[in-house]
């Protein structure tokens, strides 16, 4: 899919713009100038959500009380879509229908790329299982469907737990339920890490932590032989909510010790390209920030490789326009408004 | 302009009612306001009726000016079939179907740990008590296929292991969040027509 053009009123730093965009663009203007903001109303708009915050209203530039999202997008599918932030919530249109978030989700996939993703490497558990979960409900959507149900049981069993009375049937019902959902949620990841493993890296799944095979009847015993501990504790110490898995160098060492930074990013690059790889019928817009900085020439290259072989729509920012991404369209930024070069 | 003491008082109560903001209730007053007399007191006179006269039956816990209900009363139902409802309103909708011959149970509400409400807060004591009696032959299960119904369904079916009574829960076709009160006649039918006796868990 592609993004075709963009309104924005009073999101962050930005009053009011209209742009269209190409099929690759380069986005360059100095630190605080609104270029990573670019990109967050892009994903905004796709995914429904920030990349920067959790609290929707946070991107509605201050002073003001309402910020507006309008994107017109092309490809697969035709989408005139609509994202209005105001103290009465969210509101997203499609074609002129309001829908919810989960309906949403996966009509334009979208994949944002920058230092930050360093943290897939060296940060905890929780980063990598929520870009897993991003990747997936983009890529499937009765996976979406199946985890916001998982969501709610494991909430209604810590909720019960919490109660610490005698809920012991109460909760192999739940864990019933919990189990089907789960082991569904389980497949579908190890599918897909498989899939991102390769030449460069490797993948250790964990499902719920555990150094387990991913087999119904072992699963269901560690479920069973949890349960009194669970009862005491008073919270859920079993599912996919507490998977991990490590990427790690081919021969099974951690990154984090054993390479740069630069490495670091390169394996990262790499690990995104792979994700995009997995989606067949809707190409995601591939938003990336600032990955050129700390890139060496020789790195800078590999990377412009990869590109020129994606048939995905491009945003990269940079502070300085890099003659590796000449065949850019070119945007500047500056002082809260978007000027395009004709190149 | 400062407002009467009981107009203010009147926007804050209604306004706390669900679905009524403070907008909706203005309006609402407004617009009594200019009603004719006779209909504005007979609304006030209905409400204090329906909250000061009705009760709950006894026997289903439906809300009524009998006691037992009419259903529950009405000797051309079949008093060996009791479906069990979340509350009135599915109620409603399956008479409106109007194919079910049965008698009804009103839970009253669903097991929802999250929302803090476990089996001690719903009907279900009045429940085991009509199955204990033996007449019941069918218990039909017709709630909500959702987390909360579930695990109210599977709670129930175990509640009344010991009676060997035949419980049976509606096929629900309708797509997953599918809500009794909400689903129409013929899918209403059809569940009914498709319902299952509930394997044991
Ligand atoms: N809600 C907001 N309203 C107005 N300005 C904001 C808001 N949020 C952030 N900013 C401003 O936006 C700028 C940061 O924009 P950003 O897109 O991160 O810049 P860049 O990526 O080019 O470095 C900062 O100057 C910050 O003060
Ligand atoms: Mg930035
Ligand atoms: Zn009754």
């Amino acid at each position: 899919m592609k993004i075709d053009k963009l309104n924005i009123v009073n999101f962050r730093r930005f009053k009011s713009l209209d742009l269209s965009f190409d099929d690759r663009n380069l986005i360059v203007g100095i630190n605080g100038s609104g270029k990573t903001t670019l990109l967050e109303a892009i994903y905004m708009l796709c995914w429904g959500k920030s990349f920067r915050t959790t609290k929707d209203n946070e991107v509605i530039r201050w002073e003001e009380r309402s910020a507006l999202l309008e994107g017109e997008f092309s490809g697969e599918d035709i989408y005139s879509l609509r994202l209005l932030l105001s103290s009465s919530g969210k509101r997203i249109t499609l074609n002129g229908k309001a829908i919810a978030r989960a309906n949403l989700i996966g009509k334009i996939p979208v994949l944002f790329v920058s230092p930050e993703e360093l943290s897939l490497l060296s940060g905890p558990p929780k980063v990598r299982r929520d870009f897993l979960n991003k990747l997936l409900s983009q890529l499937d959507n009765e996976y979406l469907t199946k985890y916001r149900l998982y969501l709610k049981l494991i909430k209604e069993k810590n909720s019960a737990l919490s109660r610490g009375e005698k809920i012991g049937k109460i909760l192999d019902f739940i864990n019933e339920r919990l189990f089907n959902v789960s082991f569904y949620i389980w497949k579908k990841r190890e599918e897909v890490l498989n899939l991102l493993g390769g030449e460069e890296i490797k993948i250790v799944y964990k499902p719920s932590g555990l150094n387990v095979d991913l087999d119904r009847d072992a699963l269901k015993r560690v479920m069973i032989s949890l349960k009194d501990k669970e009862i005491s504790r008073g919270f859920a110490s079993f599912g996919p909510h507490l998977d991990e898995f490590d990427i790690l160098r081919r021969e099974g060492f951690s990154f984090r010790k054993f390479s740069s930074r630069g490495e670091s990013k390169l394996i990262i690059w790499r690990f995104f390209m792979r994700a995009l790889s997995l989606f067949k019928e809707k190409k995601p817009i591939l938003l990336i920030d600032e990955l050129f900085a700390e890139l060496d020439s020789s790195k800078r290259s590999m990377v412009q490789e990869d590109l020129n072989g994606l048939r995905s729509q491009i945003f990269i920012t940079a502070l300085t326009p890099y003659v590796e991404l000449k065949d850019f369209s070119l945007f500047e930024v500056r002082d809260g408004e978007v000027r395009r070069y004709n190149s | 302009m400062v407002l009467a003491r009981s107009l203010k008082e009147l926007m804050v109560l209604l306004s706390e009612l669900p679905g009524l903001g403070e907008r909706s209730s203005q309006r609402i007053i407004f617009h009594l306001l200019k009603e004719r007399p006779e209909k504005v007191r007979r609304i006030a006179e209905l409400i204090i009726e329906v909250r000061e006269k009705l009760k709950p039956c006894s026997v289903c816990g439906a809300l009524s000016d009998s006691d037992p209900c009419g259903i529950c009363s009405d000797p051309q139902r079949d008093h060996a079939t009791v479906c069990v409802v979340e509350d009135v309103l599915d109620l409603l909708s399956i008479e409106r179907a109007s194919f079910y011959k049965g008698v009804y149970h009103i839970l009253g509400g669903l097991i929802s740990f999250t929302e803090g409400k476990g089996p001690e807060s719903i009907n279900l004591s009045g429940l085991v008590r009509r199955v204990e009696k033996g007449d019941v032959k069918e218990v039909i299960l017709a709630l909500d296929p959702s987390v909360e119904g579930d695990t109210t369904m599977f709670y129930i079916v175990d509640i009344l292991k010991p009676f060997k009574v035949k419980i049976t829960r509606l096929a629900f076709g309708i797509p997953i969040g599918g809500n009794v009160d909400m689903a129409d006649v013929l899918t209403l039918t059809k569940a009914f027509e498709g319902r299952r006796e509930v394997e044991e868990v």
